[in-house]
């Protein structure tokens, strides 16, 4: 019997993949790695990243205690990176977004910080996904904040001092968003059938600003022409000695 | 968030455990395409369990863990299917060896003998010889004690003998 048993054994252990599925299966698990943002997750991301908002008496008193916690402003610093469906992702965004767009109001800077904030939701929507945790609510959240701060950027002047620098942004922004669409588009053709539909309304999300913004570069574009052309005419005007 | 690192290990563990979780559900499922199927979605959820953040103890027990539960969530769906086709036939869905002695006409029939045998028996049997896990990772992986898994190894391998002397396996 030992004789047999080894013989099954021996055969039993040589049933593996051929060298193409292999292949095939590391290519396709390599290309869901490479989209996976690098760094070190945070204290929050790993402990918390579970957590739901669903209340039960028990969690009451966890939240009492991260309520002093969160008046705190190395907490407001620990939001962070925190994401859709995290305990602290309201902090992130109606608290640290909103301070950080005062200051950037008060120092000209409102668009360049719009812009942050849009491509920052598209991020977010990335490493959601990566996670197996990008669901219709995440998505929802995402795509208004998205959508309201893109708008900012594309029809907000803000008090950016000359039409070519908003130009610049602009353009800068619109190459943004097309990388990140066709990131979205990879994890869309890893992700399984029932996380498509969430993906494949965002990327539409992302393709109308990108029709909308080439319209408003166009714009700025044709404005930064026509203001230079008035410059000119004003300084032949002065070497002429005004005639 | 992931670091390099991690990446690095993930892929590396893959090359190293690929097969044997291919092998484990090809055993399980006795379907090659399914297999295929099982196993990736077994690394692919064990990704995302990296990306989440959770920390694991021991990937190779991890793995075998989530193929396993993988494994049994096809079954109940299966079930749920054929149960459905099975009773309109009017067929009794109990525990039948014409199927698994149909496997012996496959060109892979590697599995055949030991599937001859209840799988309470048959599943430790092929995780400890063919697997080669230790008992250990295997309680682990069927969440039962250690003494539980040794007691039913020794069973199940009195079984297998039993098998194989009365069918003269040729193997």
């Amino acid at each position: 019997m030992n004789n047999q048993f080894d013989q099954y054994l021996k055969r039993t252990r040589g049933v593996k993949m051929t060298p193409e599925e292999k292949e095939k299966t590391f290519n396709e698990l390599k290309a869901r790695v490479l989209v996976t943002p690098e760094g070190t997750p945070s204290f929050l991301q790993s402990h918390f990243s579970g957590y739901s908002f669903q209340f039960s008496g028990q969690k009451v008193a966890v939240f009492v205690v991260l309520a002093i916690l969160i008046l705190t402003t190395s907490t407001s610093f620990a939001a962070g990176g925190a994401l859709p469906g995290d305990f602290l992702y309201p902090v992130k965004i109606n608290v640290n977004e909103k301070v950080e767009g005062y200051i950037a109001e008060k120092q000209g800077a409102k668009q360049a910080f719009e812009v942050k904030v849009a491509l920052n939701r598209l991020k977010e929507a990335e490493q959601l996904q990566t996670e197996g945790r990008l669901d219709e609510k995440s998505k929802e959240i995402i795509t208004t904040n998205f959508e309201q701060h893109a708008a900012n950027v594309q029809f907000e002047e803000g008090l950016t001092t000359s039409v070519v620098a908003t130009s610049s942004l602009k353009t800068r922004f619109q190459a943004a968003l097309e990388n990140h669409r066709d990131v979205l588009k990879q994890l869309s053709n890893l992700s399984k059938k029932s996380d498509k539909p969430a993906l494949s309304s965002l990327i539409m999300v992302v393709d109308n600003e990108l029709k909308v913004g080439s319209s408003t570069v166009t714009t700025a574009a044709e404005g930064e022409i026509k203001v230079e052309s008035v410059k000119g005419i004003d300084e032949k005007l002065n070497f002429d000695g005004g005639h | 968030m992931v670091k390099k690192a991690t990446k690095q290990q993930f892929l590396e563990a893959y090359n190293q455990y690929g097969d044997a979780i291919f092998r484990y559900c090809f055993y399980k499922t006795s379907n090659r395409e399914k297999a295929l199927d099982l196993m990736q979605d077994t690394f692919v959820k064990t990704w995302e369990y990296i990306v989440a953040g959770k920390k694991i103890d021991n990937l190779k027990a991890f793995l075998y863990k989530s193929a396993t539960n993988l494994i049994i969530d096809w079954f109940r769906k299966k079930k749920m299917l054929s149960l459905d086709e099975l009773s309109e036939s009017g067929f009794d869905p109990s525990f039948d060896r014409t199927d698994r002695m149909i496997n012996q006409l496959d060109g892979e029939i590697a599995l055949e003998a030991v599937n001859l045998i209840e799988p309470i028996y048959r599943d430790v049997i092929v995780m400890r010889y063919v697997e080669e896990l230790s008992i250990k990772e295997i309680a682990d992986i069927l969440e039962e004690k250690e003494n539980n898994i040794s007691v039913r190894l020794n069973r199940g391998m009195k079984k297998l003998r039993q098998v194989l002397n009365e069918h003269e396996q040729p193997i």
